[in-house]
This record gives C-alpha cells, sequence and structure tokens, in this order.
C-alpha cells in the first residue's frame, strides 16, 4: 500500500477564547466610549483655548496701556512749556523781532499731520487745519 | 388539613391611598415647578449662577485743533485691602511696608487705616502707576486686591485749564468742557455676564458673556496750543504789571465764531487743585464766560453799528460836543470830563466821546436800539460749549429798576452787564460781514475708528448789512490808526479796534478808583482773521483801556498772523 503524500497540515494559531460577544457589541462600546470621553475631551480643549485666549487678552491690555503711556509721553515731550523750555537749555532765545520776506516761490511741505485729525475736506498729510 | 384563609379587609387601600395622594402631589409640584412656573425659577437659577459686572468705556481724550493731547485718559489701579487678612501682625506688616514702597504712603498709617476700619475692603491708595500697580499685584502681596481704574493726565500741563476742566473721582466731567461733552467722552459702558461660584468670584474659565463697552470719542478744541499759550503768557504779564486782580484774554476767528484761545488770569492749577479751598473752587469757574461785568466804551461800537444800520447817521455824520449832555433832566459827562466840539462819528469812537454815543441812542429811540441790542445776542448766552455760561444783563423799560437814563448809559457801556464771550460775539458780528455766529469750542469728534465728524459753524442772526459790517470795520480801523501814536496799533498788520474803560459799581455808585478796562480788536481790516478782547480787572495804576490793553492786543496780532502765516499788510515788505 503506498502511503499517499497528504499535504502538512496548515499551522493555525492559538485558537482565541471566544467569548461570545458580537462585534457589533464592542463596536458599540467604543462609541459609547468615544461618546463619552468627547465632552471630555472638547471642554478640555475649550479650557486650553480659554487659557490660551485670557494670555493673549493680557497681553492685549498690556500693550494697549503700553500705547497709551507712550502717547502721553510723547504728548508731554513736545508740549510747548517743555520745548521752549529745552530750547532755552541750549541757548536758543525767542525772536525779538520778526522780519517778513516775501517770496515767489513755494515753500516747504507742512508738518504731517494723521489723517484722524484732518477734517473730512482735507486729504491725509495736506498740512494745517484751517 | 383546612387552609386558613386572611379575612378579607379595607385598610389595605390605606397606604395606596396615602402613595397615590403623595405622589399626585409630587407630580402637581413638579408640573408646577417644571411647566408652570419654569420660567420663573429657571431665571431664578440663572441670577444665582452668573453675575454681572458693568464695564466702563474708556474716556476720550481732549485734543487742540492741530490734534496735539491736552487731556488724556491713562490706567491706573485702586488699591484696596481685605481687613481680615492683615489681622496676623507679620503678614500686616510685610504687606504695608511693600505697599508703602510702591506708593509713598507710611506703612504704619497704611497699617492703622485698616486695623480700624470696620469695613471688609480698605480703599488705600487711588490712581496709583500701572506699571506700579501691576508690580504690587504680581508679587501677591497678602490681603491686596487691585481694581482697575483711569486717570486724567494733562501733558500740556495747565495749558487751557478753565477751559478743558476737571473730571471726579467717578471720572465723570465736572467743569469746562470735560463737564459739557460728559456723556460724548464717557462713551457706552459694556456688561460682562461671569459663572459665579458660592462666593460671587467667577468661576475660572466659567462661561462669560460680554458686550464690549465702546470708548468715548476724542474731542477736537477749536483752540490752538500756540496761540493758548501767547494768549496766557501775555495776559500774565499784564496782569503783574498794571497790578490787575484778574483778567481774560479771548481770541475768536471771527468768520466762523472758533475760540481759538481763551485764557483767563488767575487760571487753575491741574496739580495743585485743593477743593477744600475756596480760592482754588472759584477758579473752577471760567471767568471769560461766567462772570459779567460793564464793558464801557466798547460798547459805543454796537451803538456804532445799529445807528449806521438802521440809515440815521454815517461815519461822516456830525454833532457837536460840549462835553455833556441832558437826559431827562441828568447830565451825563465824558471820559474825564473831556470836551471835543465838532466830530463826527469816526471822531465819537477815535476819541471815544460819551456824548456821541447817546447822540446815536436817541436817533435810534430806546425800542430800535433794544432791538439792535437783543440782535447782537446781549441778555442771553451765546450758546457757547462750555458749562456755566451767564446771559449777562440788559436792563429795559418794563423792569422795575429801569430809569429812563438807563439807555443813555447803555450806548456807552454802562446800565448794561456782558459776558466777555459775549461781547467778542457781538463784535464778531459787526466786524464779519453782519453775521452772528455762534462761539465754540469743539470743531469735530473723532471715534476710535478714526472717523472724524466735524461740527458745523452755526450762524443764528444778522443783526446788520454786510456794508454796515464793512464800514464799521473801516471806522475801527480810523481808531487803531488816528493819525498820533496808538498803543493798539500792530507792527506789520492793520487793524481795528476800541478800548473801554468802566469804572466799577459797587454799591450803585461808581468809584473812579476802581474799573475795569479793555481793547476789542481785529486784524487784518480787509478780511479779518482774528478778534481779540483783552480785559484786565482792577489794574491799580488805573491806566486806561487803550494804554493797558492796546500794546497786549497789538503783540498779539503780530504773534498770532505771522503764526497763521498771514502775509503782513502794514508795512513795506522786503521782496526778492
Amino acid at each position: 500500500m503506498t502511503a499517499l503524500e497528504q499535504p502538512a497540515p496548515r499551522t493555525r494559531g492559538l485558537p482565541l477564547p471566544r467569548l461570545g460577544v458580537s462585534g457589533w457589541v464592542i463596536a458599540g462600546a467604543i462609541i459609547v466610549s468615544a461618546g463619552a470621553l468627547a465632552p471630555v475631551v472638547q471642554n478640555s480643549i475649550m479650557t486650553t483655548q480659554g487659557r490660551t485666549i485670557e494670555v493673549l487678552q493680557h497681553e492685549q491690555k498690556a500693550l494697549h496701556v503700553e500705547m497709551r503711556q507712550l502717547e502721553a509721553e510723547i504728548a508731554r515731550l513736545t508740549s510747548i512749556e517743555r520745548v521752549a523750555r529745552r530750547a532755552g537749555e541750549i541757548g536758543l532765545v525767542p525772536n525779538a523781532q520778526a522780519i517778513y520776506v516775501t517770496i515767489g516761490e513755494t515753500g516747504p511741505e507742512p508738518p504731517k499731520i494723521p489723517a484722524e485729525h484732518l477734517p473730512e475736506s482735507l486729504e491725509p498729510g495736506s498740512g494745517l487745519a484751517p | 388539613m383546612a387552609h386558613q384563609q386572611a379575612r378579607r379587609t379595607g385598610r389595605v387601600w390605606l397606604p395606596a391611598i396615602a402613595f397615590t395622594v403623595f405622589a399626585g402631589v409630587v407630580l402637581a409640584r413638579l408640573v408646577q415647578v417644571q411647566v408652570l412656573e419654569h420660567d420663573r425659577y429657571a431665571e431664578q437659577a440663572r441670577s444665582e449662577l452668573y453675575a454681572s459686572d458693568t464695564v466702563f468705556a474708556r474716556r476720550g481724550a481732549i485734543l487742540d485743533r492741530n490734534g496735539f493731547l491736552l487731556a488724556m485718559s491713562t490706567d491706573t489701579w485702586d488699591l484696596y485691602v481685605a481687613t481680615r487678612v492683615w489681622t496676623d501682625d507679620e503678614a500686616a506688616r510685610q504687606a504695608s511696608e511693600a505697599i508703602a514702597a510702591a506708593t509713598g504712603h507710611d506703612a504704619t498709617y497704611l497699617r492703622t487705616l485698616v486695623q480700624e476700619s470696620g469695613l471688609v475692603d480698605v480703599l488705600v491708595a487711588r490712581d496709583v502707576p500701572y506699571d506700579a500697580g501691576k508690580a504690587l499685584l504680581d508679587a501677591d502681596v497678602p490681603g491686596l486686591v487691585g481694581l482697575p481704574n483711569t486717570v486724567r493726565v494733562h501733558p500740556a500741563g495747565d495749558l487751557a485749564s478753565s477751559v478743558i476742566g476737571i473730571i471726579g473721582a467717578d471720572n465723570t466731567g465736572l467743569t469746562g468742557i470735560e463737564a459739557w461733552y460728559d456723556t460724548e467722552l464717557q462713551g457706552i459702558p459694556g456688561r460682562v455676564i461671569f459663572e459665579r461660584d458660592t462666593t460671587g468670584s467667577p468661576i475660572p474659565y466659567g462661561e462669560t458673556f460680554t458686550t464690549e463697552p465702546i470708548p468715548g470719542p476724542d474731542i477736537v478744541l477749536t483752540i490752538d496750543r500756540r496761540m493758548q499759550v501767547a494768549a496766557e503768557d501775555a495776559l500774565q504779564r499784564a496782569v503783574e504789571k498794571h497790578e490787575a486782580t484778574r483778567g481774560s484774554i479771548i481770541i475768536m476767528d471771527p468768520r466762523n465764531g472758533d475760540v481759538l484761545a481763551l485764557a483767563t488770569y488767575p487760571r487753575l492749577a491741574f496739580s495743585e487743585l485743593d477743593l477744600s479751598d475756596p480760592e482754588h473752587v472759584r477758579l473752577l469757574r471760567n471767568s471769560a464766560v461766567s462772570d459779567m461785568y460793564e464793558p464801557g466804551s466798547v460798547m459805543k461800537v454796537i451803538t456804532t453799528a445799529a445807528a449806521i444800520d438802521a440809515g440815521l447817521v454815517t461815519p461822516e455824520t456830525t454833532y457837536e460836543d460840549t462835553g455833556m449832555t441832558f437826559v431827562y433832566g441828568i447830565p451825563l459827562y465824558n471820559w474825564r470830563n473831556g470836551v471835543y466840539g465838532e466830530q463826527t462819528m469816526t471822531g465819537v469812537l477815535q476819541q471815544s466821546i460819551n456824548t456821541g454815543a447817546v447822540f446815536m441812542m436817541e436817533k435810534l429811540g430806546v425800542e430800535l436800539f433794544h432791538e439792535y441790542l437783543d440782535a447782537f445776542g446781549f441778555g442771553k448766552p451765546t450758546g457757547l460749549d462750555i458749562s456755566g455760561e451767564a446771559a449777562g444783563m440788559v436792563r429795559r423799560p418794563t423792569d422795575p429798576e429801569w430809569s429812563p437814563v438807563d439807555a443813555a448809559t447803555q450806548s456807552f457801556g454802562q446800565s448794561i452787564s456782558v459776558t466777555p464771550i459775549q461781547m467778542v460775539s457781538a463784535l464778531a458780528a459787526a466786524i464779519n460781514g453782519g453775521k452772528l455766529v455762534e462761539p465754540r469750542l469743539v470743531s469735530a469728534m473723532v471715534g476710535r475708528d478714526g472717523t472724524r465728524h466735524d461740527l458745523p459753524a452755526t450762524v443764528t442772526g444778522q443783526p446788520i448789512s454786510a456794508e454796515t459790517s464793512a464800514t464799521i470795520r473801516q471806522m475801527l480801523a480810523d481808531v487803531v490808526n488816528p493819525g498820533w501814536y496808538s498803543p493798539a496799533k500792530p507792527f506789520h498788520y492793520t487793524a481795528g479796534g476800541k478800548s473801554g474803560t468802566a469804572s466799577i459799581p459797587i454799591e450803585g455808585a461808581y468809584t473812579e478808583e476802581s474799573q475795569i478796562v479793555s481793547f476789542a480788536g481785529f486784524a487784518p481790516v480787509s478780511e479779518p482773521r482774528v478778534l481779540i478782547l483783552v480785559k484786565i480787572d482792577e489794574n491799580a495804576d488805573l491806566v486806561t483801556g487803550t494804554d493797558a490793553g492796546g500794546p497786549v492786543f497789538a503783540a498779539l496780532v503780530d504773534e498770532v498772523l505771522g503764526y497763521l502765516g498771514v502775509p503782513p499788510d502794514a508795512e513795506q515788505v522786503a521782496t526778492r
């Protein structure tokens, strides 16, 4: 009797214990868990972003404060009283008698004034307000 | 075996009924709470969970006409101390020393202040500079709580202080522009609604609903800081030179009523203001708009304008001055009993002759004369946009105190009380083509988004014709250039004007020992750009309005018109 060659038996892994739980139940559990975790994650993200916003708001507030302090400082430094005092310190004296000379050429550009301080009828940088 | 059967009884229904009734009551209550009165309980729950607070808007700044800052708000802290924290002596000592070092207060004083107070939180320092306060708060000083606040700063110092005015501790305007435009400057407060814990404090990262406050707009004055400095300096020098008690100077653009400078002396000093001192409180009133005075001979300009406009006289009309005139049997004399003989109406203004003014008033008649006074705006506020403006006083035939002589004396500026701004407003109408323009101190408002809203100038009447106005201009030019020396004549510009020297009535009688002198004029003559009133009160040297106010006027015209770039028109100018 010729022994028939039989194919080697296919190796099979260890059989998983069957828990008797269907895939639908597992999927459902995952979905429920995810659903339960979602508000926590969302809350965490919101809290983090809230903190970031708060930090940025503090920075913005600090910058506004600094900006206003600088505005006041510029105004103080450019006040006529201070300019006159500094001029005196460096030896300048008020002109006792102005001499007017009429010339036939266009004068220098007037000082620029920010647009918000100009009347609507004037273009920005067009010089002194009327 | 016999089975014993329970005896039927109705008692089992008792608990059943009791439970049913109880369940019914509970159900009814649930329906009441959750359905019928849902809104009320929901609102109650919200009110317990949420708290709200007002967020005050930033107060707008005050700028001069060219955009330079005169008043603005900067951030500060109001520092409070929780008294229960300072019951521990060591903590109180450390905290008080830290606060004292930053604020300049005395540490012992702070401890006493807090520990003797019956309050939960005690204010220990107001308006602490932002950086210093923040450093203290970041250092976690025990018991220290900081509330953000703002303080008004004046980068140009006390310049135009009587115009700007002051605000109170609650950031509400009390005087000046700060008071008149308080609603606009304050902006619109916002509101923040937040979740709170059991102590009422906001829950960190809890729900917050914020309505952002809308900052107040910046207010652009008609005041020019350069002219304001010139006016204030000139006024102080004049008051000191003539040993006067006070004074005021107004510079106005007669074309549109823009007040370019308004100076009063003595003036309010922001940094030294002490509201417990009556003298300081008095300075809060702007004397150029609140104080009345008898204008004296400056009033002759109005009388002349009325008589010419009515067609009753011309500049060349003549009359004979004898030094006095009788009105209802009462003699009225010229200043210092001068006698001038035959005079034109121009001569009346040049020599400031009282009898000439009475001559014109008598031609007008009392009724028409008073109609012109009304048309020029006397006896009522001009409408200047600042708090505390007085109406002035014009005695009329219907008044119980009326005397038939009053109209005659009113023609040369007595028996009539005006404010300096009222006089300037009337004179502007006399020389600007006859238009009565409402004087104003604010020309525009600038929103936080940079949008500028210009406020239009307002013409409220036409008391005289343009032709009469041109005639008055020339007559007043002849007053400043009479053909002899005039201290009121500017060096570089043509000008017109009139002086006034009025005795001060004390208990109904005039005395020559106390007077108010003034000079009002304009320049250039052809197209007036500025109208200037210089008023000096109770000058001890008793010089006239021409001698005291004239030189101030002349110097201001040269300075101000030069600054405005107006070409000189009164002297030979070098050309190349």
